[in-house]
């Protein structure tokens, strides 16, 4: 699936346009990265409140393509640069982990 | 035959540079050509073993060597040590700072990770520092992804 899809409604793009076009394959929904490390599967969505480097760090390490930091948490420039140089996409939203999951689930990304 | 030698440097409380370590070794095994369950292997263990230098000590220095059909990691701080190396183990337990959990990190996974990720781990730890040694077999099938 194409990481662009899940770009609707109250999703916000933070890393650079184009971006979005890179493919991924399932979610995994986690704050502790010990934890995202241990479970989290190559190509999955990670939806997290972490909003910082040690994030964006985990994901090009365990090859997540993408991060969605829900509840409002924002990327910062430094996170946002880190990402487009690893080539991992950050979206934002308002929604709650859980109602990003459900949200997913309906639309058919998970 | 040693194929790669590697040194880095770890520098405590530094969650900017933390990482940098793990991601060139990452680096220099897709390089290589390893599979990728094998390079998520190694990055995971690096990746905490490294944070745990990061959270935990005064820095520290990390050594990444590849000699036949064995990878060897080796991670040394100047310390202050691990008081009760077996409760550190224990997952769960944690002394780490509210930084580090901001951080994400802390939860007392660390070394439950690297355990998992190991074909082989030694640790030897008093105040003046702690050396944590890794040591990963290297099968055929773990070097042939893309190739």
């Amino acid at each position: 699936m194409k990481i662009a899809s899940i770009l609707q409604g109250d999703y916000r793009l933070a890393t650079r346009a184009g971006s979005e076009q890179s493919d991924y394959l399932g979610v995994y929904a986690g704050d502790l990265l010990s934890v995202v490390m241990k479970s989290a599967r190559p190509q999955n969505v990670l939806v997290t409140v972490m909003a910082n480097l040690t994030a964006v760090a985990v994901a090009s390490l365990i090859d997540l393509p993408a991060i969605v930091f829900c509840e409002g948490c924002k990327a910062t420039p430094e996170m946002i640069v880190r990402a487009d140089r690893e080539g991992i996409v950050l979206i934002e939203t308002t929604y709650k982990a859980v109602d990003v999951i459900v949200d997913f689930a309906r639309r058919g990304l998970l | 035959m040693i194929t790669v030698d590697k040194r880095y440097d770890i520098i405590p409380n530094d969650f900017n540079f933390a990482g940098r370590a793990s991601s060139d070794i990452k680096r220099t095994l897709k390089s290589m050509h390893f599979s990728r369950e094998f390079i998520k292997r190694v990055s995971v263990a690096a990746y905490e073993a490294e944070i745990n230098i990061v959270i935990h000590s005064r820095g520290g220095k990390a050594a990444f060597k590849i000699s036949d059909d064995t990878l060897y990691l080796e991670f040394a701080d100047i310390g202050p040590g691990i008081p009760d190396i077996q409760l550190a183990m224990t997952p769960g337990y944690s002394t780490a700072s509210d930084e580090s959990r901001l951080n994400g990190f802390g939860a007392g996974m660390g070394f439950s990770n690297i355990l998992k990720s190991v074909d082989k781990m030694d640790i030897l730890s008093d105040p003046n520092g702690t050396v944590l040694k890794l040591k990963f077999d290297i099968a055929e099938a773990d070097r042939d992804e893309d190739r």
